[in-house]
């Protein structure tokens, strides 16, 4: 039973930093702007494991550096740390350079790896769903066309293929074929999602972002959305990070759970006993004020 | 022995209401052999579900240890092993009913009793599906409502749900918390039935029931606070 991905001390820093930063900021101080220098610790020693086929689930408030942790497992934040994933999950044509030669076992820390190895990796082995479809799609390209472009990245060139490949996936996350060729522009809040999804999954990621997925969207559809993803969760087997600071979608999803708070990991555990036993004061507060 | 509860203590400690403590249970000790089952009594408030809940790590005990006999990890201590060995444990040797059914909306009948075999990832989809036709129909609940959401249940359905997904994946270990509460008397029978015969193949049971009296016969040890 070992991890599929190992994330050690992750720490972000927004500003020039100082050494206050650190004695400032964080769950205790209420904060996580330096009083010193003004700098924003959005992430600070974040560690975790991530099993295979698990998701677990980030909660806390706005601020306290969930999206910050998304986007740099999705390497578009630097940061300090480390991440690394189990060689074995390397892409064939990947693992030359990115295994660890001396230990073998987990892949070099991704976070120090090169621009281009990281665009490579996380076109193969990772799927995201932004909360604002707009993040994640071009609004003004077909439905089709949106999954075309990550086909045509991967060198696919077969139009009949692509537009296949393409109806399969949006036939897969609900969203009617025939309307493929209409830009997500027109579609409904719920319709934009499950476009997103079918991008996300394109090449079957083993690690699926999904960052406040349903937030915004009305009650029915919010939970047909995560109806669809637990179904392909199921289908497909990949792994999950959750972001939400909606207990529910947390719930529903997720098995293990982490509570963040300025930048600090302030409580994790399994779900039921997070919300059933909550240790840490703020995950209490969080819990009781759960509508 | 299967289980070994020493000198269990739970206390909740509640921020909220200004560093309040309330004493779940304290100083729980008993043991548990293989196929033994052990019932649990005691007042309302008295701390039996706080008992199950934490060998099912639903709550994390304050103090003590929960030493359990796993067949896929050898001996642990429920109490203090990581999050994932319990999630795995619970998929494969521990199973738990409550009065309530805690589970997703929208999700049918027969999709949440086959859920934990689907996660173990042991057994073919076609299979599991008979295995759980099987149980609901032993638990007497009428076909039409297999596929149907179990949001709108009566709360005998509901609860025999729950005994059918915890007994799915032959648990070794079964906590019962009154599992029975909301059953008419022929379906507690058929439910004692059950249970007596995995009981008999091999699991060991701790239960909570309302009515004792209906359980004593086969309990084999009784365990009072
Ligand atoms: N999650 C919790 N947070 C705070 N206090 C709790 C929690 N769960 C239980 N308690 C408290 O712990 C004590 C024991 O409760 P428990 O539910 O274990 O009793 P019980 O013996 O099962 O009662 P009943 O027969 O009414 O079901 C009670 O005072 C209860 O209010
Ligand atoms: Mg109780
Ligand atoms: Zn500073």
């Amino acid at each position: 039973m070992e991890p599929l991905l190992r994330v050690e001390n992750l720490t972000v820093f927004f500003g020039k930093e100082c050494n206050h930063c650190l004695k400032t900021t964080g769950p205790k101080m209420e904060t996580n702007r330096c009083r010193a220098c003004g700098t924003i610790v959005a992430c600070q020693d974040v560690s975790f494991d991530l099993f295979e086929g698990e998701s677990l689930g980030i909660v806390g408030e706005s601020g306290s550096g969930k999206s910050t942790l998304i986007n740099v497992l999705h390497f578009k934040t630097p940061a300090k740390g480390s991440m690394f994933i189990r060689s074995e999950f390397l892409p064939s044509s990947l693992k030359a350079f990115l295994s660890n030669h001396r230990d073998g076992y987990w892949s070099k820390n991704l976070l120090s790896i090169s621009p281009y190895h990281k665009k490579r990796l996380r076109e193969a082995i990772m799927g995201i769903v932004y909360q604002q479809p707009s993040l994640g799609l071009r609004m003004e390209v077909s439905a089709g066309g949106n999954i075309i472009e990550r086909l045509l990245d991967a060198g696919w060139r077969h139009v009949g293929l692509m537009r296949t490949k393409a109806s399969e996936l949006l036939n897969k996350t609900e969203v009617p074929p025939e309307r493929m060729d209409e830009p997500p522009r027109v579609f409904s809040g719920g319709m934009q999602q499950r476009v997103q999804i079918a991008k996300a999954l394109v090449h079957t990621p083993l690690l699926l972002l999904l960052d406040e997925v349903t937030t915004g969207l009305d009650l029915s559809v919010q939970a047909r959305v995560l109806d669809l993803i637990r179904n392909l969760k199921n289908e497909f087997g990949f792994s999950m990070l959750v972001v939400s600071h909606d207990l529910n979608v947390v719930k529903i999803l997720c098995e293990r759970t982490i509570v963040m708070r300025y930048g600090r990991i302030v409580e994790a555990g399994l779900t039921d006993q997070v919300f059933a036993d909550p240790i840490h004061p703020y995950t209490q507060l969080l819990v009781a004020s759960r509508l | 022995m299967m289980l070994q509860v020493m000198d269990l203590s739970k206390v909740f400690l509640l921020h909220l209401l200004g560093g309040k403590e309330i004493r779940g249970c304290e100083n729980v000790s008993f043991n548990v052999d293989e196929g033994e089952f052990l019932l649990i009594k005691g007042p309302s408030g008295s701390g039996k579900s706080t008992i199950l809940k934490c060998i099912y790590r639903s709550y994390l005990p304050t103090k003590g240890d929960i030493l359990y006999h796993s067949k896929k990890f050898g001996k642990v201590n429920l109490a203090s092993i990581s999050d994932r060995m319990v999630i795995e444990l619970r998929r494969s040797e521990i199973g738990y009913v409550s009065q309530f059914l805690n589970v997703i909306p929208r999700v049918p009948a027969l999709e949440i009793v086959l859920e934990p075999l689907i996660q173990n990832h042991s057994i073919l989809k076609r299979e599991a599906r008979k295995r759980a036709e099987e149980l609901l129909e032993r638990l007497n609940i009428p076909r039409q409502l297999f596929d149907a959401y179990p949001a709108t249940f009566s709360g005998g359905e509901q609860q025999r749900i729950n005994i059918a997904r915890a007994l799915i994946s032959n648990p070794r270990l079964l906590l019962l918390d009154e599992p029975t509460s909301s059953l008419d008397e022929r379906n507690t029978a058929t439910v004692i039935e059950l249970l007596k015969e995995i009981k008999n193949q091999g699991t060991s049971i701790i239960g909570v029931f309302h009515d004792h009296q209906t359980v004593m016969p086969f309990a084999d040890k009784i365990f009072s606070i």
